[in-house]
């Protein structure tokens, strides 16, 4: 008994040191908080911006200043993935034998609490992890794709929240060798 | 002498648990890679990929441009939300300073 006492003893302000940065990682902070003068981020790191030139206007957040990553709760998305496999398999048809298409090409974007999606963008690098272009169309065919999908925001402590996603696409010769995360 | 046993056996458990991820400063013996140290350890206790960890991590970075694990850092929120081309620019420095970091490149 006193043994168990001592390793809870030992263990409690481990505890307690722990919760504030297992808070941090799930509860994104605001970008408009107090930041040191000088600060040269303006924004969280990946964060999507309304641009008026390119993101529908109709598309709003519940909350511009609290948008989760996926990896802050439970993830929709990796828990339906492979349903999604042949839809992604299909959208990357036409280009099964393009040898220039080779690479990594990501669309990340926001789920908001209602579950649409918007603020669309696609990053895209080559096998060697430099920035490329694949061909507008296989691109376009694989975002079409991912907004006919059905999305599901984070929820968190009973609470949902704006949430950013992106679905990386693995491609060799045009040819959809993985999806991640 | 058995409860002395068991006490070290759980203080040996937890202690590595208590200084994951915070660097030893202690160990550097140039100033400036200490002030840097410090930011990068004030950092981790920051909102990853925050701007105020970005300030932190690049104030590390300007103070002491080899200081390996605060290029790495920088490089880590990228990797997580999908922009691998500037996580693979701020891991290769790291890498170029210190080979341990070859592993994250995997």
């Amino acid at each position: 008994m006193t043994r168990i006492l001592l390793i809870l003893l030992l263990f409690a302000p481990y505890a307690q040191a722990q919760r504030p940065s297992a808070q941090s990682q799930s509860q994104p902070r605001a970008h408009s908080q107090s930041q040191p003068p000088g600060i040269t981020h303006p924004l969280n790191v990946g964060d999507i911006p309304f641009d008026p030139g390119i993101d529908d206007p109709q598309f709003q957040l519940n909350d511009s200043t609290r948008v989760f990553q996926y990896y802050n709760s439970n993830s929709w998305w990796l828990d339906h993935k492979d349903a999604y496999h042949d839809l992604f398999i299909k959208a990357t048809g036409k280009w099964t034998a393009a040898p220039t298409q080779s690479g990594w090409l990501t669309i990340r974007f926001i789920v908001n609490t209602a579950g649409q999606t918007g603020r669309y963008r696609a990053l895209e690098m080559d096998s060697v992890y430099q920035p490329f272009h694949f061909d507008p169309r296989l691109t376009a065919n694989l975002l079409a794709t991912v907004k006919t999908a059905h999305w599901e925001p984070a929820h968190y402590h009973g609470k949902v929240y704006d949430t950013y996603q992106y679905i990386t696409f693995h491609l060799e010769r045009g040819r959809l060798v993985d999806i991640m995360p | 002498m058995k409860m002395i046993r068991h006490i070290i056996s759980v203080i040996i458990m937890i202690a590595p648990m208590q200084v994951i991820a915070q660097y030893n400063c202690g160990t550097l013996k140039d100033s400036s890679a200490i002030r840097a140290c410090r930011l990068y350890d004030a950092a981790d206790s920051l909102a990853q990929g925050s701007p105020k960890c970005e300030h932190y991590l690049d104030s590390a970075i300007a103070i002491c441009p080899n200081f390996a694990p605060a290029w790495h850092e920088r490089s880590v929120p990228y990797l997580k939300r999908g922009d691998f081309v500037t996580w693979r620019r701020y891991l290769d420095k790291a890498v170029a300073l210190d080979s341990s970091y070859l592993a994250y490149r995997c």
